[in-house]
């Protein structure tokens, strides 16, 4: 009858341990889901941030463009580069980070014309240069930054200081074919 | 119940409680960093849509403001300016006439120098300006144009940019005894050519006055800016608003603008007037400094670009006029010209010298026309 109380209590003890082991991986389970809903919910918002900066940054590269095409420094009118504000600005020091304080910094615009001829920067040497001379480089290439966004336009180039004839040393104003290509580093 | 039960519940509890706690306090802050997510998104919303505008100019109404308390402030002394909010700041890179309200009309607008547009963006909530010219000069009424040209006109929407004038106690509403748009207004101010008396009337909300006065009292400065019209043939002047704010120079309408618009309020950044106004004249010297620098430099370009002819030698001289204005324009543009009078005086001196030298060449077919 002793023997077969103690088994019983025995039993008891197991029946509860066992219920208590159940009751302990229910709240275990119930903590892990919450974690992964939090986990989950974070990382959702982490994401979608991350898209937010890309956006961002896509729209900055062609907000940049955008002034660029209009911008009093660099052009005649709307979508219409001017050779002389170009080359100006390739004169003048310190042009980039003026320009910089007006547009923002982490940037890099370059203009091609195409007039046949090979191609010749405009910033090399471009007090002695000038006439002919055909691409421009807005503020310095960043080496080894990995993050680029370009955007490239056609526009037009009203050049009003370069040879525009081949025949002639007269500098008749003459509107030419070019790309604008604008690079933000990210 | 055995020992096993009291257990199992005490144990419940205090990990009910944990996990209760727990889930409360995430899911506030989650709650609370999408409110701010949402708030930096209607401050980002704004600026692209001022910068559209400012690029376009197709005016739009932006209301996202309404959705949400915000906090905005701007920041117009910092390099550079800043929209602040409750959520975090952002930077404003194009010059802005801005002031905080639940709904504002955004548009586009510029000066013409003959050379040169400086343009420039306004995000204005419902506003009314109430002029009070109690010298009514043809020099006064010139300004009340200038600035109105410089202010959104909101035909046939809102919020709205009005217009009124103020004799004593009385305030006069031109358009049909109503407030007048932009441009109804610009029609109307030269019908009234009387010197009117000092505005005793109360101004409501949103109501700017704007007096003209050569002595600006006390009394005048307490209720808005009171603008010294300008000397004989001159363009610029002083501006005041209160004993405590002192004077302002002004050389142009856009600098009345500012001071108009931020009028009496007072934000996290000071008097919102002193913002606007330093923040219009940094942009301001900062694109004049940089187009004037590269104008110098293109001119020279350009004149040493000339063959040989007739057009050489007349061309010529205009082109030397127009880059000894520019050079002018640069050394004066050096430093915070527009906190002296002299300066400012001589930087007027120079725009009209550029002006006219560059119509000068657009007459001779040298130069275009700058649209």
């Amino acid at each position: 009858m002793k023997r077969g109380n103690t088994q019983n209590g025995q039993s008891q003890t197991m029946k509860a341990q066992s219920q208590m082991l159940e009751y302990v991986l229910l709240m275990l389970l119930v903590v892990g889901v919450i974690m992964v809903l939090m986990i989950f919910l974070s990382w959702w918002q982490a994401s979608q941030l991350g898209v937010e900066k890309a956006k961002n940054q896509q729209d900055r590269a062609l907000s940049l463009l955008k002034n660029f095409i209009s911008s009093p420094y660099m052009t005649k009118e709307n979508s219409m580069m001017d050779d002389g504000k170009l080359t100006a600005l390739a004169m003048i020091p310190g042009s980039c980070q003026m320009l910089e304080k007006v547009y923002g910094s982490g940037w890099h615009a370059e203009v091609w014309l195409f007039d046949g001829q090979p191609w010749k920067s405009c910033n090399t040497n471009p007090s002695s240069d000038y006439r002919s001379c055909n691409r421009w480089s807005i503020c310095p290439v960043r080496e080894g930054v990995r993050g680029k966004i370009s955007r490239v336009l056609p526009v037009n180039i009203y050049r009003r200081i370069g040879f525009v004839l081949p025949v002639t040393d007269a500098t008749l104003p003459r509107t030419y074919i070019g790309l604008l290509n604008v690079t933000l580093y990210v | 119940m055995n020992v096993f039960d009291v257990f199992k519940m005490v144990l419940g509890l205090i990990a009910s409680f944990f996990i209760l706690f727990f889930l409360i306090s995430y899911a506030g802050i989650y709650s609370q960093m999408q409110e701010n997510i949402q708030r930096m998104m209607i401050l980002d919303n704004f600026l692209t849509a001022a910068e559209d505008v400012y690029l376009t100019g197709n005016s739009v109404v932006f209301s996202d403001f309404s959705k949400k308390s915000i906090g905005l402030d701007f920041d117009g002394k910092s390099d550079p300016a800043k929209l602040v909010s409750q959520a975090g700041d952002v930077l404003v890179r194009i010059p802005l006439v801005f002031m905080p309200g639940d709904k504002v009309v955004i548009d586009m607008k510029s000066m013409d120098f003959g050379w040169w547009k400086f343009r420039f963006a306004e995000a204005l909530p419902e506003m009314t300006f109430i002029f009070n010219p109690t010298v009514n000069e043809e020099r006064v009424r010139s300004i009340m144009k200038g600035m109105t040209g410089l202010l959104p006109d909101t035909t046939g929407r809102a919020p709205k940019i009005r217009f009124g004038l103020c004799n004593g106690g009385t305030i006069i509403k031109p358009c049909s005894n109503d407030f007048c748009e932009s441009l109804s207004f610009l029609g109307r101010i030269d019908m009234y050519r009387e010197n009117m008396q000092p505005c005793t009337a109360v101004m409501g909300k949103g109501q700017r006055l704007v007096s003209f006065d050569f002595s600006c009292p006390n009394d005048m400065l307490k209720k808005g800016l009171c603008i010294v019209p300008p000397g004989i043939g001159e363009s610029h002047g002083y501006a005041f608003f209160n004993e405590t704010l002192g004077h302002y120079i002004y050389k142009n309408p856009l600098d009345l603008v500012a001071l108009a618009v931020g009028g009496k309020e007072v934000g996290l950044y000071g008097d919102a007037a002193d913002n606007l106004y330093v923040h219009m004249n940094a942009m301001f010297r900062r694109e004049l400094s940089l187009v004037a620098d590269i104008s110098s430099q293109r001119a020279r370009l350009v004149s040493a670009s000339l063959p040989d002819s007739e057009e050489k030698s007349e061309c010529g001289l205009a082109y030397s006029e127009f880059w000894t204005a520019m050079d002018g324009i640069i050394a004066v543009t050096a430093d915070d010209y527009y906190t002296d009078y002299a300066k400012s005086g001589e930087l007027a001196g120079y725009l009209n010298d550029a002006d006219d030298a560059y119509q000068r060449l657009v007459a001779m077919g040298c130069e275009y026309q700058v649209v």
